[in-house]
């Protein structure tokens, strides 16, 4: 199978999108997985993995490696020294034992900080080392210094965000006792390095997969049709609408000072449905393909456009991250000693509403500060962070206020025409807080929205301004219908339908006619082919 | 569960079905000539569509190189010899495969001259197995046609190609950016070995032409940027394996006088009109001489031919 799987990908294997992935790796495991006896699978799925890894990323696979490794030698560390303790406390008198737990403690807490710190730093190393020296260089001049650093550049594997979250999300699980180490490291190594979600996620923990992955099923009829026609409809969203935008997004983003307002706010919007189509897309992709084989990933988005709140919109898009530094961050944070201190005497001056959000800005601050700098390299990623920190926060801070508001005007949360103009407000405040988030720095950002005040004139969208943006009239029609398409679907999803299911009820001359439909519309509206640069995922650069 | 031949049998007609609906397709959004303004890819190079049928004794393939350093025309005005170029830029095997499938559906070259510069262009199995699978499945490759069908054109009939392109597939250049050779062609026994897929393609390109009555011959153009002695060696060792004519004529001894100053437009890379006429007139002396292939002045293609010489040289003057 290696042999197959290496010649006939050949290097251009760059994402999930790919057609060497779709057309050539994707099938060859498929056949390879299920040719194979039920006790050799989880070896076809380590092999795959690999391989996968050494296509996209070459030898950066040692990073991966290094970490996998490391997880399975502090997680075994961890899990002696709590046997050692169980030991020592089995044999203690009833005095010794506070002692004997708090000294334990300590070293189980000296352990994971030396863990994480590997982890993280490895992770904040090699991002941010650049960031840091250039901005430490600036400072240097700023204060008329002739001294400058050399910004030293590393290549950094794919996938090094999401997989060192997850391994340091198993380090404090096994710390915290939640779960037991696991001395079995190919199947540390398959958790961590499954080929669909190394590159974008989702961001998955130890309980929710590593398990299945070891064991994982046959394929079953059911599992392979509803799996494929995710990832049709993965890719549908991905190179229909996402690679179609890319040409107008990346030309008004880099070119911004041309534009007026009224096109860059159009671009906001653009590109924040070109990083949903393609986040999600890929999303489905890689649960998709999970899904085949009987293995279910966690959901990543949950039709972030539907909600009504900031906070909201962050249980429903990038679940999984948002999940991890609420598990990781924030309630370590609100749950450690000083905070808790803090919240009982705010508590007394501030009362139950108020009290607990001092405690609770500072771990949301630290969370959406953590947030920003994990998306990528820049003061903009930050900006983007702290906005979010900013608004949710003044959400909460300023509830009490809206609710009496609310009452005193009569209003009923509950009235459609009321939700419809909350989830209108949070989706322009998700536009403006993406703006900054694409924009080519904070200060590009900043240009760019002073731009939508100032410069507002919204031209009319000739067919020469389509044109000199990489568009035309025929391509905003398709992602139009498209988004149309997306948007029905999330209707009847948000009703609790399970679409696929319902789907896969119906007679089959609806259901087949339904995929051919959806096949077809792929290959004809796809923006892929003669003049078209394929786009790599977005989210695989974070 | 469904058994699993059940099961197959259903994957089986699911795709059945799916490919015919996108040969249907395929039927649809495809050029229905082979001009630029019809959708076409590559006009210039798929203009051979539209030659009339058994005009063409002499078929060009290759790279950028080849289209820079062939004149159909100028072997026409100088020896009477017809012959398109089918060079496209960054021209991989696989594509000159298809040009040679395409050329010989309505012709019948005698000569066909494999410009060796695409030999060393490596390309997955992966990027030939997709392009073979847009071969058979059209819409692939022209789906984005969608854009310009108007209702009234949304039918299955099959394409006519009446398109003709006065440069017969030469893409005229006369800028001129002088190289500097630096002894580019130094001797060495090193060889640049042709990989085991190009070597399998120009096995198959001999074959095809072996049986279709042609002689496959290997010329490498003038090029200080993209040849060397090491590469020289390299094709020098395939043909002699393939037992086929190969032609170096960036070889000190080569009967084409190239003046680096004056016959390329970008510094060596590709010939101009003055380096490709050197080249043109070595070949079509060469071809006569041999007599590989006969003058045609004197069949009914004469006066079409001059037509076409007098609108490409008054575009070019």
């Amino acid at each position: 199978m290696s042999f197959a799987l290496i010649s006939a990908a050949g290097s251009k294997l760059t994402s999930c999108f790919s057609a060497e992935y779709l057309f050539v790796f994707l099938p060859v495991f498929l056949f390879a997985y299920s040719i194979v006896p039920d006790r050799w699978k989880k070896y076809v799925l380590i092999t795959a993995s690999c391989l996968f890894y050494c296509l996209v990323s070459g030898k950066l696979i040692v990073y991966l490696l290094l970490t996998a490794a490391l997880m399975h030698w502090f997680g075994i560390w961890l899990d002696r020294l709590q046997t050692q303790m169980k030991d020592r406390l089995s044999l203690a008198e009833k005095e010794e034992r506070k002692a004997i737990k708090n000294n334990f403690a300590a070293k189980k807490r000296s352990v994971i900080t030396l863990a994480a710190m590997l982890q993280l730093g490895t992770l904040l190393t090699l991002k941010y080392t650049g960031f840091f020296l250039t901005n430490i260089n600036t400072l240097l001049s700023a204060l008329h210094s002739t001294a400058q650093f050399e910004i030293p550049s590393f290549l950094i594997p794919v996938g090094l965000s999401f997989f060192s979250l997850q391994a340091v999300s198993y380090l404090l699980d096994v710390y915290r006792g939640v779960i037991p180490a696991d001395d079995n490291l190919p199947r540390l190594l398959l958790f961590l390095g499954f080929f669909p979600q190394i590159v974008e996620g989702p961001i998955c923990r130890y309980r929710q997969t590593a398990d299945a992955l070891w064991n994982p099923q046959p394929i079953r009829y059911d599992n392979l049709t509803h799996g494929l026609t995710r990832i049709a409809w993965g890719v549908m969203k991905k190179i229909v609408v996402a690679d179609r935008l890319d040409p107008l997004v990346k030309k008004v983003f880099t070119d911004y000072a041309s534009f007026d307002g009224g096109v860059i706010a159009l671009a906001a919007v653009f590109y924040t449905v070109q990083l949903y189509m393609d986040f999600s897309g890929a999303m489905d992709v890689v649960i998709g393909t999970a899904q085949i084989i009987g293995v279910a990933l966690p959901e990543n988005f949950k039709r972030p456009f539907f909600s009504k709140t900031i906070s909201e919109f962050w249980t429903r898009w990038h679940i999984t991250l948002g999940a991890w530094f609420r598990d990781y961050v924030f309630y370590p944070v609100t749950t450690a000693a000083p905070m808790k201190k803090l919240t009982t005497r705010a508590r007394k001056k501030l009362g139950n509403h108020y009290g607990p959000l001092l405690a609770g800005g500072i771990a949301l601050f630290c969370v959406w500060l953590g947030n920003g700098v994990w998306h990528g390299v820049g003061w903009h990623f930050i900006f983007f962070g702290l906005y979010h920190f900013a608004l949710i926060y003044s959400g909460n801070l300023l509830s009490p206020l809206t609710k009496r508001a609310g009452s005193l005007l009569h209003i009923d949360p509950e009235r459609i025409a009321f939700r419809w103009l909350r989830i209108l407000r949070t989706t322009v405040l998700v536009v403006i807080g993406e703006l900054f988030f694409r924009a080519n720095g904070l200060w590009a950002g900043l240009a760019m929205f002073k731009a939508i005040f100032t410069r507002f004139s919204l031209p009319a969208l000739n067919a020469e301004l389509l044109s000199g943006l990489g568009v035309d009239w025929q391509d905003l029609l398709i992602v139009g219908v498209t988004v149309g398409i997306v948007f029905t679907v999330s209707v009847i999803q948000e009703k609790g339908v399970r679409v696929c299911d319902a789907l896969y009820r119906k007679p089959t001359v609806i259901r087949w006619g339904t995929l051919y439909a959806l096949l077809l519309f792929i290959i004809v509206f796809g923006a892929y082919g003669n003049g078209y640069t394929p786009v790599d995922p977005l989210y695989a650069q974070y | 569960m469904k058994t699993p031949i059940k099961t197959m049998v259903r994957c089986a007609a699911f795709l059945s079905g799916l490919a015919v609906l996108l040969l249907l397709t395929s039927k649809i959004l495809v050029p229905k000539n082979n001009a630029k303004e019809n959708g076409m890819l590559d006009p210039s190079a798929n203009g051979i569509l539209g030659e009339p049928e058994q005009t063409i004794d002499v078929l060009f393939l290759g790279d950028s190189e080849c289209y820079s350093a062939f004149i159909p025309l100028r072997l026409w005005e100088k020896h009477g010899i017809t012959s398109y170029n089918c060079g496209t830029a960054l021209q991989n095997l696989y594509y000159t495969e298809e040009f040679l499938e395409k050329a010989f559906q309505k012709q019948s070259p005698k000569v066909v001259v494999l410009e060796t510069n695409a030999i060393f262009r490596d390309f997955s199995v992966g990027a030939s197995a997709v392009h073979k699978f847009k071969q058979w499945f059209p819409v692939f490759q022209y789906h984005d046609l969608w854009k310009r069908l108007k209702p009234g054109e949304i039918h299955l009939s099959d394409a006519v190609f009446t398109h003709k392109e006065d440069a017969k597939g030469y893409i005229w250049d006369n800028k001129v950016a002088p190289a500097s050779p630096n002894d580019y062609m130094a001797p060495t026994q090193e060889i640049q070995s042709v990989s085991v897929r190009n070597y399998a393609y120009v096995k198959d390109f001999r074959d095809f032409c072996e049986k279709h009555g042609a002689k496959l011959i290997l010329v490498s153009t003038p090029s200080t940027v993209n040849w060397n002695m090491k590469r020289h060696n390299g094709i020098q060792k395939l043909a002699e394996e393939l037992e086929l004519h190969y032609f170096d004529l960036n070889e000190p001894k080569s009967p084409v006088k190239i003046d680096w100053a004056k016959d390329t437009r970008d510094k060596g890379d590709h010939m101009n009109y003055a380096g490709a006429c050197k080249v043109t007139d070595w070949l079509g002396k060469h071809l006569i001489e041999t007599g590989l292939v006969k003058s045609r002045r004197n069949d009914g293609l004469c006066k079409e031919w001059n037509a076409a010489a007098e609108r490409f040289n008054s575009k070019r003057l």
